[in-house]
């Protein structure tokens, strides 16, 4: 069985290319959702379960931090895994994150970067 | 305006470009900010009607923007390039793509000219609009494999 994964970025482009380096890991993916802000990732997290979710930091409407909180104080997401996936560099506020995340990729990331945390979070691929 | 921070500018800038857009800043050896010029608040820009910018604001401490300006060649590429494709993206796209490097030069820039543990909020990349009436902390020019791109920091930090 597959993976089900939500991009969380304002950047249409940024979430284009998350999506695509995601289907370069090798890992099986049941399904890929987008959601341009926190308010519309909690939307789709009400009508489905995913395994994963890569969340950026700045992001109008609702900012990745509320909803990395949000998620982590509702039992229906607590075991869901989240990476950051940000240009967030403020020491104060990854130490604030860093508890409630399993990963944190840094923008600019290589493909390479982004593939291996996820492999760390989820697995190895199942490839030779 | 201070060298280093221009310097700081200009390295984050060219950075992100490479990463994030895969485009490399041409080296150019009379210039000690390998590849980028630094601009005087009052130089005139070499193309300024031929150039778009996307703006980035912060808040935190202290606050200002990050403008990112490139001309339509140099837009169109840097869209292709993080898109992963070739077939001329459509204008919001390139505009997307532009705020995007705008936003990770910003993010990246911010901890490196002011106090590493400070906070700030980035809004989402908007359109340039007209320029603030201040005159640049700092700004670069950069020539990248053809094409050319400006980076401007207003307000905040020294």
């Amino acid at each position: 069985m597959g993976l089900r994964v939500l991009v969380v970025d304002d950047s249409a482009v940024m979430r284009h290319l998350i999506c695509r380096t995601l289907r370069l890991t090798g890992l099986t993916w049941d399904r890929m959702e987008e959601a341009g802000d926190g308010a519309v990732a909690l939307a789709a997290l009400a009508e489905s379960s995913f395994d994963l979710a890569l969340v950026d930091i700045n992001m109008p409407v609702m900012d990745g931090e509320e909803l990395i909180n949000r998620l982590r104080s509702d039992a229906r997401h607590r075991d869901m895994a989240v990476l950051v996936v940000s240009t967030e560099s403020g020491q104060t506020r990854l130490a604030r994150l860093t508890p409630k995340v399993e990963g944190f990729v840094h923008k600019p990331f290589s493909p390479e970067q982004l593939l291996d945390q996820i492999t760390l979070m989820m697995g190895v691929p199942d490839v030779c | 305006m201070s060298v280093d921070l221009a310097r700081v500018l200009a390295e984050t800038a060219g950075s992100a470009f490479e990463q994030l857009a895969f485009l490399m800043v041409d080296p150019d050896p009379a210039d000690p900010a390998d590849g980028a010029a630094a601009l005087e608040p009052t130089q005139p820009r070499v193309m300024p009607d031929a150039l778009r910018g996307m703006v980035v604001r912060f808040r935190g401490p202290t606050h200002g923007s990050l403008v990112v300006r490139a001309d339509p060649g140099l837009m169109r590429t840097i869209a292709e390039n993080i898109l992963g494709e070739t077939d001329d993206p459509e204008p919001s796209l390139q505009l997307d793509a532009l705020g995007e490097v705008a936003n990770v030069i910003c993010g990246n820039l911010l901890p490196l000219v002011d106090d590493p543990a400070a906070e700030y909020r980035l809004d989402s990349p908007l359109m340039e609009a007209d320029e603030p009436p201040i005159p640049p902390r700092a700004s670069v020019r950069l020539s990248i494999e053809g094409g050319v791109a400006e980076v401007i920091l207003y307000g905040a930090v020294q």
